[in-house]
């Protein structure tokens, strides 16, 4: 649970969220813009900007140990980061330091964590940026990052982040910032990297079609709270919560040409004055009158392995009609 | 009341800030943050004071300003004199109070006329761009290479001395620095869509100017001036100090510090006394100035 | 682009100097010895000097000279200007320099602590020095501090100049005081500017980049951010290097240093032109070297920079 103090108040960015991920899984954690997907990662690696942030609840338990307990910036969680959990960003522009050349960048997580010699690490450099598709990495590795395109950037991210062989990798939407074929490219190249080296991956998007494709499990989030989550056939083919089932109605690939896109109605919820009741009930086609009254939903299982948070979820079984 | 309120405050100020006028809740928080530090509520309280000096300093002041008293030379502070007296016997404290005069009419001044100077300079610069614009940005490189101090030593040298003189001789060093700012203004806003609307409908080029550009260089240009009165005051000082400038018998809190310097032993506060009177404006000065950038806009601050 | 700055300043200089009311025969001599002289010999002055030559000729000629090194000949010394300059520059140097070093060397590191503690005890406390710093009066303090200094405690001498090369220890005393006023302001400047800067920088997302690759908090500053935040504290050294400039002509007051600062302003009340000519032509100089070495500097900080 992570919330932002600011001068007019606070604000909830990441409300009950609970996931879980397995070694070599794909999952997808989908949500909106403001819907606390990047800020529930970035509390894991307690890499939040504190002020105004703090994290203020919750357990993020990795090999058996709680990492919200480490000390911040302390020796075990320093381990941890980079070596067993590795990030990559969104932003390829702003990411890389641009007055370190990328072979220094690269070099540093191996001389730290795998206690490499210079030459070594240098010359492992090369190698990781040959398998992320960088051409010409020999000479490459003394260049400065805004020589190199976005997409070439975030390769070299993907080759930082993969260098020491993590455990699990965070993509925060590391593709939104690209444009559509790059965004296809470092899609695929990611996916490559983690089933070579046996990586779990979660992938943050607001892009349902990334998910579709790439993902195992899927995480659907909204308001700072997770509000249903399954596998990906269970998510794509018979959603249960109504945000997922709106979120489907959006994607063109999903509709008959020809037919109408059909946009969630209503904003975001304020994120400073959450009601205790269901966040979504003011946007919800399926709202019944009820839903504004009792307390926000929990969790609870629709199918094996598929949960919803919904009050309606009971009801017959469920709205599978409605989706076709 | 409230609804009253901001109709007044709202039409002046659009008169200062262009079409988009704050809104009430918009003074409100401009109060708050303004007010908020304690720091900033005593400078402001300062140089209300030294305000009041200036402007009522006959009537605060126990005695005349350049009155001597040869048979009370170099006193100690006593009752009959708070901070003592000098050599030729003047009451110190009347002296500093006439000081606030000096200092605040020079500050002001020297802001005043170097802000507009600079405003007029950069609006020109930025408006007919082109070779103007180099020439005009080359000599403001250049003055503004220079120590303001240099700049105004030299001024007042050439000029001589006099009121006028020290103001000029100090606004010289706020031209760069002004121009440059409302040169920059002139220049994004030319580039913005809504001129090109305003020019579409028919618009005079100068009206564009006038409406467009001079109040979104306000923000920025008043904290250049908080920013830089307290380095004014300071210089003007100096330049007493150095006996450049304002000469005697005006009381002017530089010279009374060189003054002092040679009865340091004998009569320390005289040479204390009026340096004490200069960092308190001075950081009254840059305490509001703070508050004010705060105010106005976080974002000019930086990171805090 | 540093020449036409030069030019400019050197036509500025010599034309002030041609717009001073009165005879430009007062160039040369003391208003009191003009007097004294009868109209065939003034004459004969101007012609010898070339006064009644057009003005362009004569600034071609005066510039021509400053070239060779022969800045004119000093109406209170009768002697080259040249020499009184070439005898105090250094000592300018050597105090300017000294106090600039000073500031910064302790600055910068003095903002970066403040930046890592933000908020906490020593931060605030820095930081509220820095504020008074650039509040105070140079010549104030150093009144103030001869006066506790020397006087009360006569710890320190009150005034002079030695070379240390003739007697390092009393050089060192005599510097304390005056080094200490010039060096205040660049301190205070260069600590609040360092903090800031670094504030910055430290909520960057190259930062947290780093941090995500779990280095260690001195890597993390000195090798990721430093860098990145002196840049603007680079320009604001530039700009107070030239401050040091004109304090040290305060600071030369109030000690009695035999300096380029105290020799401006002896000539500016003796009224000596080519002397404040001269030297306001060699401040020039400097702090047109300075700003150079200051544009030179962003390149090597700032590989973007480098490569356009």
């Amino acid at each position: 649970m992570t919330e932002f103090r600011t001068e007019r108040g606070v604000i909830k960015a990441v409300n009950g969220v609970s996931y879980e991920i397995h070694e070599g899984e794909i999952v997808g954690l989908v949500g909106e813009s403001g819907s606390g997907k990047s800020v529930s990662q970035l509390s894991v690696m307690r890499l939040v900007a504190s002020p105004p942030g703090f994290i203020v609840g919750g357990k993020a338990l990795f090999e058996g140990k709680d990492l919200l307990e480490f000390e911040a910036n302390g020796p075990e969680l320093r381990s941890v980061r980079g070596a067993k959990i590795a990030m990559v960003f969104q932003e390829p522009m702003t990411s890389l330091n641009p007055v370190l050349t990328i072979g220094f960048q690269l070099r540093e997580m191996l001389e730290l964590h795998l206690g490499m010699r210079t030459q070594d690490a240098q010359q492992r450099a090369v190698e990781l940026l040959q398998k992320v598709g960088v051409p010409d990495a020999q000479n490459r590795l003394g260049d400065y990052p805004h020589q190199f395109s976005g997409g070439m950037r975030q390769r070299v991210m993907v080759a930082m982040a993969t260098s020491c062989n993590p455990k699990i990798l965070i993509a925060d939407e590391a593709t939104t910032a690209l444009d559509a074929t790059t965004q296809l490219q470092l899609l695929e190249l990611l996916r490559d990297t983690v089933v070579r080296l046996n990586t779990a991956l979660v992938i943050v998007t607001h892009n349902l079609g990334v998910v579709a494709r790439y993902a195992q499990r899927v995480y659907v989030m909204y308001a700072g709270r997770i509000v249903e989550h399954g596998t990906v056939d269970q998510i794509l083919l018979n959603p249960q919560h109504p945000y997922t089932m709106d979120l489907l109605r959006c994607v063109p690939s999903r509709s008959e040409r020809g037919e109408k896109l059909i946009p969630i109605a209503g904003t975001t919820p304020d994120l400073m004055n959450l009601p205790q009741t269901c966040s979504f009930s003011p946007r919800c086609r399926y709202k019944e009158p009820d839903c504004e009254e009792k307390l926000c939903p929990e969790l609870e299982q629709v199918e094996p392995g598929h949960y919803v948070a919904c009050h309606l979820s009971r009801r017959d079984g469920g709205h599978a009609a409605d989706v076709a | 009341m409230g609804l009253r309120k901001s109709t007044v405050t709202g039409q002046a100020a659009s008169a200062i800030f262009g079409e988009a006028a704050p809104t009430y809740s918009e003074w409100r928080r401009f109060r708050r943050v303004f007010f908020g530090r304690k720091v900033v509520i005593f400078g402001t309280l300062v140089i209300l004071l030294f305000v009041v000096f200036a402007l009522f300093a006959p009537l605060i002041a126990p005695y005349e300003s350049n009155e001597q008293n040869l048979r009370a030379v170099t006193e100690r502070p006593s009752w009959d004199h708070p901070l003592g007296t000098d050599q030729l016997g003047r009451d110190t404290l009347t002296r500093i109070i006439y000081g606030s005069r000096i200092s605040l009419l020079i500050g002001v001044g020297a802001v005043a006329l170097g802000s507009i100077v600079g405003m007029l300079l950069g609006l020109i610069a930025g408006f007919f761009g082109g070779w103007l614009n180099q020439i005009i940005m080359r000599i403001m490189d250049a003055l503004m290479a220079f120590p303001m101090i240099l700049l105004a030593l030299l001024v007042a040298g050439v000029l001589g001395s006099g009121i006028l003189n020290v103001i000029i001789a100090l606004s010289v060093g706020l031209v760069p620095g002004s121009a440059r700012l409302v040169c920059g203004q002139v220049l994004s806003v030319k580039e913005n869509d809504y001129i090109l609307l305003s020019r579409s409908t028919g618009t005079k080029s100068w009206r564009i100017m006038l409406s467009h550009v001079i109040p979104n260089c306000m923000p920025p240009l008043i904290v250049f001036i908080t920013m830089t009165l307290g380095g004014v005051v300071l210089g003007e000082a100096a330049l007493s100090y150095l006996g450049i400038g304002i000469t005697p018998p005006t009381a002017t809190w530089g010279a009374m510090v060189n003054d002092g310097q040679n009865y340091l032993l004998t009569n320390p506060e005289l040479a204390f006394a009026p340096g004490i009177a200069l960092m308190l404006l001075v950081f009254a000065f840059n305490m509001v100035g703070d508050g004010l950038r705060d105010a106005l806009d976080p974002r000019l601050r930086g990171v805090l | 682009m540093a020449l036409v700055v030069l030019v400019l300043v050197s036509v500025v200089v010599f034309g002030a100097m041609r717009l001073l009311p009165g005879d430009p025969i007062r160039l040369i001599m003391a208003q009191s010895e003009i007097i004294a002289m009868d109209e065939t010999a003034l004459q004969n002055l101007r012609h010898e000097f070339g006064l009644d030559r057009p003005v362009i000729v004569q600034y071609f000629s005066w510039v021509g000279g400053v070239l060779k090194g022969d800045f004119g000949t000093s109406i209170m010394s009768r002697g080259p200007v040249a020499d009184e300059m070439w005898h105090r520059l250094p000592i300018t140097l050597h105090v300017g320099l000294l106090a600039f070093i000073i500031g910064v060397a302790i600055g910068i590191p003095a903002g970066i602590v403040c930046a890592v503690k933000r908020g906490k005890w020593a931060d605030s406390f820095v930081t509220g020095m820095a504020n008074i710093g650039i509040t105070v009066p140079v010549f104030w303090l150093g009144v103030m501090m001869m006066y506790l200094f020397a006087l009360r405690l006569k710890w320190l001498p009150t005034s002079g100049y030695t070379s240390p090369f003739d007697d390092f220890w009393l050089s060192t005393r005599q510097l304390v005081m005056p080094v200490f006023c010039l060096a205040l302001f660049p301190l205070a400047g260069t600590v609040r500017q360092t903090r800031s800067s670094m504030l910055e920088v430290l909520g960057q997302d190259y930062v947290r980049t780093a941090w995500s690759k779990g280095l260690k908090q001195r890597a993390v500053i000195m090798k990721h951010s430093l860098k990145n935040s002196l840049i603007p504290v680079v320009t604001l050294s530039g700009m107070q290097l030239t401050m040091v400039v004109g304090g040290a002509v305060i600071v030369e007051q109030v000690f009695t240093i035999p300096g380029i600062g105290r020799y401006l302003i002896t000539s500016i009340n003796a009224q000596d032109y080519p002397a404040v000519q001269s030297v306001v032509l060699l401040i020039a100089i400097i702090v047109v070297v300075i700003n150079l070495l200051i544009d030179l500097s962003y390149g090597w900080l700032d590989p973007r920079i480098r490569y356009n």
